[in-house]
């Protein structure tokens, strides 16, 4: 595809000009899930920033097509050289996922609404973390960070048949155990 | 690739909606299934239900994401832009 190219000043052009529409965009994503995969912002930002080096040398292969997945490749073999025998630290709960932002931002809700709120954000907390840590791992990537099947499947390295039925399952046992706990879901004011 | 190779399939059955209702609303379907789908949807109360209550899941955990720290963005797109400038 791209036989006969050197590394000219004329390529060198290109590849900034690739680089610049096709990667730069892609920083939040790449940030997000590399703080994902390391569990640390300060290690995220050097994967990203491997990755970002990475991608420059390889983006004259570049054939222009899914940019995020073809990033997300490499995030995550850049991540894998770098930690050989580590356990991915995505599969932990962050934190923030399952709370529901405070209210207090458009002073429309009121105290109950709040209360309701809160005992969701316990709730779905309480859910995500009885989901096995593949399960959790693809809501992350997928209802969370907004990935698609298919750049889910590229981060954590598995086909997307795998994505699709971890993430069915992950989700039906969420929607299963908020039942359980009585909590009317989509029909909160919410 | 279209899942149903059926010719003469208009409709599907809340099983087979069941299976698929995720993969719809994630946009993972072709316009041929989505649409199956869609009709379905339309026409069925309780599988229309269970679409409203897995929308509304995703909705809860979208807005769980916690928002990028601007310091760092900040950092890495000087450092992209470095990259994009020099000799690497």
């Amino acid at each position: 595809m791209n036989a006969g190219r050197g590394t000219g000043p004329d390529d060198r052009a290109d590849d900034a000009v690739a680089f610049r529409a096709y990667v730069v965009p892609e920083l939040p994503v790449l940030l997000r899930v590399a703080t994902r995969l390391t569990g640390d912002p300060v290690p995220a930002e050097d994967l990203v920033q491997e990755t970002l080096i990475r991608s420059y040398r390889a983006i004259g292969r570049f054939d222009g097509r899914h940019p995020r997945a073809w990033l997300l490749t490499i995030l995550r073999n850049t991540w894998r050289n770098m930690n050989r025998r580590q356990v991915p630290k995505l599969l932990q709960l962050d934190e923030s996922m399952g709370n529901v932002p405070a209210p207090g931002a458009d002073g429309r809700r009121g105290a109950e609404e709040q209360v309701v709120d809160q005992m969701l954000n316990t709730a779905l907390a309480d859910a995500l973390r009885a989901l096995s840590d593949n399960q959790r791992a693809v809501v992350a990537l997928v209802d969370v960070d907004g990935l698609t099947y298919g750049e889910a499947a590229a981060v954590l390295g598995v086909p997307v048949g795998t994505v699709m039925s971890r993430l069915h399952r992950a989700r039906t046992k969420l929607r299963n155990h908020l039942e359980r706990q009585g909590h009317p879901l989509g029909m909160s004011s919410r | 690739m279209s899942l149903f190779k059926r010719s003469v399939r208009h409709q599907l059955s809340c099983r087979e909606v069941g299976r698929l209702v995720q993969r719809f609303l994630d946009d993972e379907l072709d316009d041929a299934d989505a649409a199956l789908v869609a009709g379905h949807l339309d026409a069925c109360l309780r599988c229309g239900m269970d679409a409203g209550t897995y929308r509304w899941l995703s909705s809860q955990l979208s807005d769980a994401a916690a928002p990028a720290d601007p310091r760092q963005l900040g950092r890495l797109r000087a450092f992209a832009e470095e990259v994009a400038s020099g000799p690497v």
